[in-house]
């Protein structure tokens, strides 16, 4: 490949263009040198080469969970406010569902995260910049949020319950737990149930202005949890891409979840991830199995945020070695540098040719027992013929 | 935004170089190029100094995947066949780009910018055995179109 190389070395930009992306830079500079200078808050006087800090405390006097707001002023006029919350001694053994009764008929319910974490996130679009988020938590799940940007803000009731509204105008909403960071003009209500111990968020992401509380008042918890994105899109791919698992797990492992996700090649308006199922077991104490199967998109992957994590499988960097079993082949993986086994990896292709890479990933089995589990792997049901899968 | 420009001069020619292998089209490389520089400076608070050639190879490979689907909306482009290389090399790199499109990003990603299959996965969202056969394919086609050729 030699020739090869020499031959790239052959193709570079031209120096015309060249000049012309140097220029577009720099006015790219310039132009972000201006917006850098932000809207002074509204509501809170100029304030000359120094810092106030403005604190908000707002506590129940049952205190199951408190909420304070802290602002931060400096003499650009960057608003920056913090909202944190603290648990009291008897914690809510329930999170429950939320829902918020109020919201309108064009703005459909988009996914709800999991809750496993002690908070859950519904999400509601109209489009991708106009939605409604409504995010509930734990106070020992929810630790800080920081907005930046704030034009205005005050105090006000949801049902009773202590509240404080945020009018954001350089659009940056953003929780650490969720890793959301909205690039649009948004309105924001906090509020805490110091009966139930739990805290919200309801953000209207593409108006500075709205109130939310009729909204938020709103908000009335479910009978039934609603089924998660990861149930949804777990479904989604198990039915897409088949129905595989091990016919049996060692000893003391039991089925903890199944992940899932599935995109349609160059349909949808994004593609997220690949196609891909994995299963966790869990032995109940620390060890944990995994089985991924993966569908190889034939285009190259399209994320539309950079921050989104696609499935890694072994997490490390690996080498492979071929082995093979009878009539079964597939590869050993191993950790690059200290050669510690992480799974085996192999291909299969079913009736409808369609090819998966499968994984079985595991923390203290034996090549001999990885090698048994890959076997054992069985199809309950195939992929769905009419799903618009390579082939 | 200083080190947006310092990016621009260390990477510039491997942005391009991904870009052109992509679309077969010196213009269109050209101007996902300057597209994928000014997305650097618009997210340069979010990208160190180490991470952004990594980061300007995986935005490279966004949008021509959206040049490929404006390509397929408006029907096909013709290759242009107007890449200066040196005559000798030329027949080289002629059939790689004859390659399909995803497997002449791996074959540059892997024999000129030098990372391993591994890394090639991580910058291209997809694993390292689809890497691999990739590779093996391109090898298998190049090996056998070059030893027809006179």
């Amino acid at each position: 490949m030699n020739r090869y190389v020499r031959a790239v070395e052959g193709l570079t930009l031209s120096a015309e263009r060249e000049t012309a992306i140097r220029a577009a830079l720099r006015e790219k500079t310039k132009q972000e040198g201006r917006t850098i200078r932000l809207a002074r808050l509204r509501r809170a006087p100029l304030i000359a080469a120094a810092v106030l800090l403005l604190v908000l405390s707002v506590s129940a006097a049952l205190s199951r969970i408190s909420m304070q707001v802290a602002g931060l002023y400096v003499d650009e006029g960057d608003g920056v406010c913090t909202v944190s919350f603290r648990q009291g001694d008897d914690l809510p053994v329930h999170l429950g569902c939320w829902y918020p009764k109020g919201i309108g008929n064009d703005y459909a319910l988009q996914g709800v995260t999991t809750d496993e974490n002690g908070y859950q996130q519904l999400a509601f679009q109209k489009t991708w910049n106009d939605a409604y988020y409504l995010l509930y938590f734990r106070a020992e799940a929810a630790n800080c949020f920081t907005m930046k940007n704030v034009a205005a803000e005050g105090t006000c009731e949801v049902n009773g319950h202590m509240a404080h509204w945020f009018h954001l105008s350089g659009s940056e909403v953003y929780d650490y737990h969720t890793k959301s960071l909205k690039s649009v003009p948004a309105s924001v209500l906090f509020w805490v149930d110091e009966t139930r111990g739990i805290g919200f968020r309801l953000v209207r992401v593409g108006s500075e202005t709205e109130d939310l509380t009729p909204l938020a008042e709103s908000v009335e918890e479910l009978d039934e949890p609603l089924p998660t994105v990861n149930d949804r899109e777990a479904r989604m791919a198990v039915s897409r891409l088949g129905d595989y698992d091990f016919a049996s797990v060692p000893e003391g492992f039991a089925l903890h979840a199944t992940y899932g996700a599935w995109t349609v090649p160059l349909e949808a308006d994004y593609a997220d991830q690949p196609g891909f199922v994995h299963r966790v077991y869990l032995d109940g104490e620390y060890y944990s199995l995994h089985l991924y199967y993966v569908y190889l998109m034939d285009e190259l992957l399209y994320y539309d945020h950079l921050d989104v994590e696609e499935p890694e499988v072994y997490g490390v960097p690996y080498t492979t070695q071929p082995v093979a079993d009878g009539d079964f082949a597939g590869e050993a993986v191993y950790e690059q540098g200290t050669g510690r086994l992480l799974g085996v990896n192999w291909e299969h292709t079913d009736s409808n040719g369609v090819t998966l890479d499968f994984s079985v990933k595991a923390d203290r089995l034996s090549l001999e027992e990885l090698l048994s589990l890959a076997r054992s792997v069985e199809c309950r049901a195939e992929s769905d013929p009419a799903s618009p899968l390579d082939r | 935004m200083a080190d947006v420009l310092r990016a621009f001069e260390e990477h510039r020619q491997t942005v391009y170089r991904l870009a052109l292998h992509h679309t077969g089209s010196v213009h269109d490389a050209e101007d996902i190029c300057q597209s994928a520089f000014l997305r650097l400076a618009e997210h340069a608070d979010r990208v160190g100094d180490a991470a952004a050639k990594a980061w300007l190879i995986r935005v490279t490979i966004n949008l021509c995947r959206d040049h490929a689907r404006e390509r397929m909306r408006h029907g096909t482009e013709e290759i242009d066949e107007t890449i200066a290389a040196p005559q000798e090399d030329r027949e080289v790199l002629q059939k790689v780009m004859e390659l399909p499109e995803k497997d002449r990003a791996v074959v540059y990603l892997y024999y000129f910018e030098g990372y391993s299959t591994s890394e090639i996965a991580r910058l291209t969202h997809t694993t390292q055995t689809a890497v691999s056969t990739r590779l093996a394919r391109a090898r298998e086609k190049l090996k056998r179109e070059l030893e027809e050729l006179p």
